[in-house]
C-alpha cells in the first residue's frame, strides 16, 4: 500500500507547466547543442574565412588581434581564428557522434545478452567491463592513442574503447530487471526464440536510460578527445581541432591571448551545452 | 472541560483545484482518542499532517488549532516550537520512519536538545520514556534495522512522551506490524492514554483496531467526512452506507459478533439499493 | 560482513588481475620493435638479439605475459627507455608529488563541493540552487589544460600573484635544504619544520589544486545535492520535521550521514580520474608528478613506463573503490552486518 500522504505534488502538475518548469535548463542546453550543430554544419558558408579552415597560411597576418575582419583574431600562421574554432566545431562533434555510436552500440550489445541471459556469460560481460572501468577513460586513451598512430580515428578509437563498459553496465542492469518483466515471460512461454525476445521486447525497453547517458556523456567525450589533441596524441596539422588549437597557442597566451581563448571557450560551451541537457533529461527521466 | 488539544473547523486542503481532504469539524480532549478511519487516498493522512503544518505544496483553508497554537498562520519557527513537544507524530512504517544511520539514542538526544533539554534531565527523560513503553532503556544505543518493528514503533511513542507531547498524532501505527506487535503497541497506546491522559488522533483503516481504541470515530471518504460520532455508537448503527461497507470489511469485530452481522446484511441491501452515501433507507 | 569482504576483495584481485592482462596486451600492440627502441636504431645485430633476450622478445607471447607479472609480483616493472632507470624507481620518486596534489585538490572538493549541494538541497528551485547547479556544470564542463592555462596565465603572469611554474622555489634547496622522507614535500616540510619550503609549496599548490578540484568539486556538489533531495523525501526526514527541526537541520544534521554514502563512492572515482586530469596540469605548472612523467614517456613512445604509469593508475583505482566499500561498513551501520 501506498502511504496517502506522499503527496507528490509533480504528479499533478500538467504537462505544459513541466516543459515551462523545470525542464528550462534542459531546454536551453538543447537550444545551444543545435546551434553549435548548426554552425558546424554551415561551417563552409558563415565562416568569413573559410579557407583558413584548412591549411592556407597567411604570414603577414599573423596574430592580429580581434577586430572587425578577424572577430577572434588570427593564429600565428595568420589563419582567421573564429573560421579554425567554427570548422572545429564539426572535428569535435564528429568526434563524439562517432565515439557514443561505436561505444553505444557495443555496449548496448553486451549489456543487453548480459542482462537477459543472465549466470556465466553476465558474470564474464561484467568482469571484463569492471577491468576497463578501472582505467579512468583518459588514461587507457592515453595509452592506446601512444600505440596508435595520432590522428582523428585514433581517438575514437582510443576513447570508444574506455567508453562502452559504461553502457555495457547500465544497460545490463536495465535488461535484467526488464527480463522479469510479465510480458517477456510471456513471449517466452509463446516459444519466442531468446535473439527474438531481445531484439523486440527487452532491448527497446531498456534504451532511454542509455539514451540520456549517451547526451550526459557528449561533453566528457568532447573534453577526452580535446585533451588527447592537447597532448599531440590527436587531430595533427592542418586539422582545425579546438584542443590542438590551445596547444599551438599556449605559449603566447600572455601576449596573444585570442588564439587559447577562443578554441577553449568553445570547448566549454559544447560540454556544457552537452551536460546541461543530458542533466535535464536524466532529472525529467527520474520523474 | 478545558479547551481541545486539536480543534480543526472548516479545513479545506487542495491540491491545484481538486481538494484532496475537507474536515468541517474535529474536537480532540485530553485522555481522548479520536480516529479518523477511510481508505487510502480518502485524506485522513493529509488531515494528520496539516495539523502539523507539515502538508506542502498544497492550499490550506480553515483554521487548526493545536494546544492554543493556530497552525495555519503560525510563524515557522513557533510551529516548530510546537512539533514534537506539544503533539507529536508516530508513523506507519516504524523503521523507514527512523534515520538509518542513528543511534536510537541520538535521535532521541537531539530531539530533546532541540527542546531545549539537555545533560542528565535528557538523558533520565529518555529512560523514563522508554520505560513507559515497556522497553529495555539499553534500546538507546541500537540502530533501527536491530530492533523489530513493534520495538521501533514504541520508541516513536517514547520520542513523544520525553518530549512531553500531549497528543499523539498516529498514522496507521499498527498496520506495517503482527498481528501479535500491533496488540502489543495498542496496549501501550491505551495504557498512556488512560494512565497520562495522552489524547490520541488516530488514522487507520483497520476497523478492527479502531473498535479496541478510540473514543470517537470519523469516516472519511474522497476527501470528505461521511459520518462521525461516539465509537460505540457508529459501530452499532452505521448510519451511511459507506461506513457499513467498512465495518463489513472486517471479517469480525472483537468482542462486537452481531454488529458485523448486522453490517453484512445492511450492506448487502444497500448495493441493491444503490449505495448512494445518502444512508437514509436505514430503517432502525 | 568477513563473507561480504572475501568476495570483494576477490573481486577486487580478479579485476587486477585483468588490469595487468589488458596492459600487457596494450604494450604488445606497440608497432615497431621495442628492442630497437632500448638499444637504438644503429645497434649491431647482435646488440639487437643481446636486448631481444634480455626483454624475453622471442619466447611465445603467453610465457612473456607469465614473465611480465612474475617480475612485476617481484618488483620488477622494467626498466624506462627514457631515464633508463627502473619504472618501479621512477614511480616512487613521481608518484608522491602527484598524491600531494590530487589529495589537496580532492580535499577542497569535498570541503566545498559538499556545502555547496547541501545549499543547493536546501533552496531547491531557487536561486542558491540554480547558480549550484550552473556553476558545477559549468566545472564539469572546462577543459583542465584550458583552465591551467587561463589561471597561470591570470594569476601567475599578470598579476603575478602566484607561481606559475613547480613545486617549491628551488632556490631554497640552498639555503634550508629539505630532509626528505615521504616525498611529499608539504608532509616533509611541515614535519621537519622547514617553514620557507613549506610556504612556497602551498603558494605553488594553490592554482593547479584549484584547476584539479574544478571537476570533482561540481560532480560532488551535484550528488550531494541529488542525494539530499532524494533523503530529505524519505518517511525518517518526515519524522524529524515532526520531531520540530528545521528544513536545514533535517538537511544537515539528519539527511546528509545517510546521503554521503554515494558522494563517498564518487570521490573514490573521481579520485582516479583527478590523477589523469592532473597529469594534463601537472604539465602545464610543470609540477614533478606522474604527469610530467607520462607525458615524458609519451612524447619518447617509451612503452614501459607508459605501461607502468597505467598500472599504477588502475591499481589505484580499484583500491580506491575498495577502500570506499570498506568505509561505507563506517558511515553506514547497515552495510557492517550484511
Amino acid at each position: 500500500m501506498t502511504a496517502p500522504g506522499a503527496l507528490a505534488p509533480q504528479l499533478r502538475r500538467t504537462p505544459l507547466r513541466r516543459v515551462a518548469g523545470l525542464d528550462r535548463l534542459a531546454l536551453a542546453g538543447g537550444v545551444l547543442l543545435a546551434l553549435i550543430v548548426l554552425a558546424a554544419l554551415l561551417a563552409p558558408w558563415i565562416a568569413p574565412y573559410p579557407d583558413d579552415g584548412g591549411s592556407a597560411t597567411h604570414a603577414l597576418d599573423a596574430l592580429l588581434p580581434p577586430s572587425g575582419a578577424h572577430w577572434f583574431g588570427t593564429d600565428q600562421v595568420g589563419r582567421d581564428v573564429l573560421s579554425r574554432v567554427l570548422f572545429g566545431a564539426r572535428t569535435s562533434l564528429f568526434i563524439a557522434v562517432a565515439v557514443l555510436a561505436v561505444s553505444g552500440v557495443v555496449g548496448v550489445a553486451l549489456g543487453v545478452v548480459a542482462g537477459y541471459a543472465g549466470g556465466w556469460l553476465q558474470d564474464v560481460i561484467m568482469r571484463v567491463t569492471d577491468v576497463f572501468l578501472a582505467f579512468p577513460a583518459l588514461l587507457l586513451s592515453l595509452a592506446l592513442a601512444v600505440v596508435l598512430q595520432p590522428s582523428v580515428t585514433t581517438v575514437i578509437v582510443a576513447i570508444a574503447a574506455t567508453w562502452w563498459p559504461w553502457y555495457a553496465r547500465l544497460t545490463a542492469s536495465v535488461a535484467a530487471s526488464v527480463a522479469t518483466r510479465g510480458f517477456v515471460d510471456s513471449a517466452r512461454c509463446l516459444g519466442v526464440p531468446a535473439p527474438l525476445i531481445v531484439l523486440r521486447h527487452v532491448l527497446p525497453n531498456s534504451l532511454t536510460p542509455v539514451l540520456v547517458q549517451l547526451s550526459l556523456d557528449g561533453g566528457g567525450v568532447i573534453l577526452t578527445a580535446a585533451a588527447l589533441s592537447y597532448l599531440g596524441l590527436g587531430a595533427h596539422e592542418p586539422t582545425p581541432e579546438w584542443g590542438l588549437m590551445v596547444q599551438q597557442g599556449q605559449t603566447l597566451f600572455t601576449t596573444d591571448w585570442w588564439a587559447v581563448t577562443f578554441p577553449g571557450l568553445a570547448i566549454v560551451l559544447t560540454a556544457f551545452a552537452f551536460n546541461v541537457l543530458g542533466e535535464g533529461l536524466r532529472a525529467r527521466l527520474a520523474r | 472541560m478545558s479547551a481541545p488539544l486539536v480543534a480543526i473547523r472548516d479545513l479545506t486542503v487542495r491540491i491545484g483545484d481538486r481538494v484532496i481532504a475537507s474536515m468541517p469539524e474535529l474536537d480532540v480532549a485530553a485522555g481522548e482518542c479520536v480516529a479518523i478511519v477511510g481508505e487510502s487516498g480518502s485524506g485522513k493522512t493529509t488531515t494528520l499532517l496539516a495539523t502539523l503544518g507539515l502538508v506542502h505544496g498544497a492550499g490550506i483553508t480553515g483554521a487548526i488549532t493545536v494546544t492554543g497554537v493556530d497552525v495555519t498562520s503560525a510563524r515557522p519557527a513557533e510551529l516548530r516550537g510546537l512539533r514534537g513537544s506539544r503533539a507529536a507524530l508516530v508513523m506507519q512504517s516504524p523503521q523507514a520512519a527512523l534515520n538509518p544511520v542513528m543511534r536510537l539514542g541520538t535521535l532521541m538526544r537531539r530531539a530533546l536538545a532541540r527542546h531545549g533539554v539537555r545533560g542528565a534531565e535528557a538523558r533520565g527523560r529518555a529512560e523514563e520514556a522508554v520505560r513507559a513503553v515497556l522497553l529495555d532503556p539499553a534500546i538507546l544505543s541500537r540502530y533501527p534495522h536491530q530492533v523489530s518493528g513493534g520495538q521501533a514503533q514504541r520508541f516513536a511513542i517514547a520520542l513523544a512522551l520525553a518530549l512531553g507531547a500531549e497528543i499523539l498524532l498516529a498514522d496507521e501505527p499498527t498496520s506495517a506490524l503482527d498481528v501479535t506487535v500491533q496488540a502489543e503497541v495498542v496496549a501501550v497506546l491505551r495504557r498512556l492514554r488512560d494512565e497520562r491522559g495522552l489524547a490520541v488522533l488516530l488514522v487507520s483503516h483497520d476497523l478492527a483496531l479502531v473498535s479496541t481504541i478510540a473514543d470517537r470515530v470519523v469516516v472519511m471518504r474522497d476527501g470528505a467526512v461521511v459520518e462521525s460520532g461516539p465509537a460505540a455508537e457508529v459501530f452499532a448503527r452505521p448510519r451511511d452506507a459507506y461506513t457499513r461497507e467498512l465495518i463489513a470489511a472486517v471479517p469480525r469485530l472483537p468482542g462486537d459478533g452481531e454488529t458485523a452481522r448486522d453490517a453484512n446484511g445492511a450492506t448487502g441491501a444497500a448495493d441493491t439499493v444503490g449505495a448512494d452515501g445518502s444512508g437514509d433507507e436505514e430503517g432502525r | 560482513m568477513s563473507r561480504y569482504l572475501i568476495r570483494r576483495l576477490g573481486q577486487a584481485a580478479l579485476v587486477v588481475a585483468g588490469v595487468v592482462v589488458l596492459t600487457f596486451v596494450i604494450m604488445r600492440l606497440v608497432p615497431g620493435d621495442p628492442a630497437v627502441a632500448y638499444a637504438g636504431p644503429r645497434a649491431s645485430p647482435a646488440e639487437l638479439a643481446a636486448a631481444r633476450r634480455q626483454f624475453g622478445l622471442d619466447d611465445p607471447l603467453p610465457v612473456q605475459l607469465w614473465t611480465y607479472v612474475r617480475d612485476l609480483l617481484g618488483g620488477d616493472w622494467g626498466i624506462s627507455l627514457h631515464t633508463r632507470q627502473p619504472v618501479r624507481d621512477d614511480l616512487f620518486q613521481a608518484f608522491p608529488a602527484s598524491l600531494e596534489l590530487v589529495g589537496a585538490a580532492l580535499l577542497l572538493a569535498v570541503v566545498a563541493g559538499i556545502p555547496l549541494g547541501v545549499a543547493a538541497a536546501r533552496y531547491k528551485g531557487r536561486l542558491p540552487d540554480l547558480s549550484v547547479r550552473l556553476s558545477s556544470m559549468l566545472a564539469v564542463s572546462v577543459p583542465v589544460f584550458w583552465l591551467a592555462l587561463a589561471l597561470q596565465t591570470v594569476f601567475g603572469s599578470v598579476l603575478r600573484w602566484l607561481p606559475v611554474a613547480g613545486e617549491y622555489d628551488t632556490n631554497l634547496d640552498t639555503t634550508s635544504p629539505l630532509h626528505v622522507y615521504t616525498n611529499i614535500t608539504a608532509v616533509d616540510a611541515l614535519f621537519t619544520g622547514n617553514w620557507p619550503i613549506l610556504g612556497s609549496t602551498l603558494a605553488h599548490l594553490v592554482l593547479p589544486t584549484l584547476v584539479i578540484a574544478a571537476y570533482p568539486a561540481g560532480v560532488i556538489a551535484q550528488m550531494t545535492r541529488a542525494a539530499l533531495i532524494e533523503e530529505s523525501a524519505r518517511d525518517h526526514a518526515r519524522l524529524e520535521r515532526a520531531l520540530g527541526f528545521g528544513e536545514t537541520a533535517v538537511l544537515a544534521r539528519f539527511a546528509l550521514r545517510p546521503a554521503l554514502n554515494p558522494v563517498l563512492s564518487l570521490v573514490a572515482l573521481v579520485f582516479a580520474y583527478s590523477i589523469v586530469n592532473g597529469f594534463l596540469v601537472e604539465a602545464v605548472f610543470n609540477w614533478p608528478g606522474l604527469g610530467r612523467y607520462a607525458a615524458d614517456s609519451i612524447r619518447t613512445l617509451d612503452t614501459p613506463a607508459v605501461a607502468g604509469v597505467t598500472l599504477l593508475v588502475a591499481l589505484l583505482y580499484v583500491l580506491a573503490n575498495l577502500a570506499v566499500d570498506l568505509l561505507q561498513g563506517v558511515i553506514d551501520p547497515r552495510v557492517r552486518t550484511r
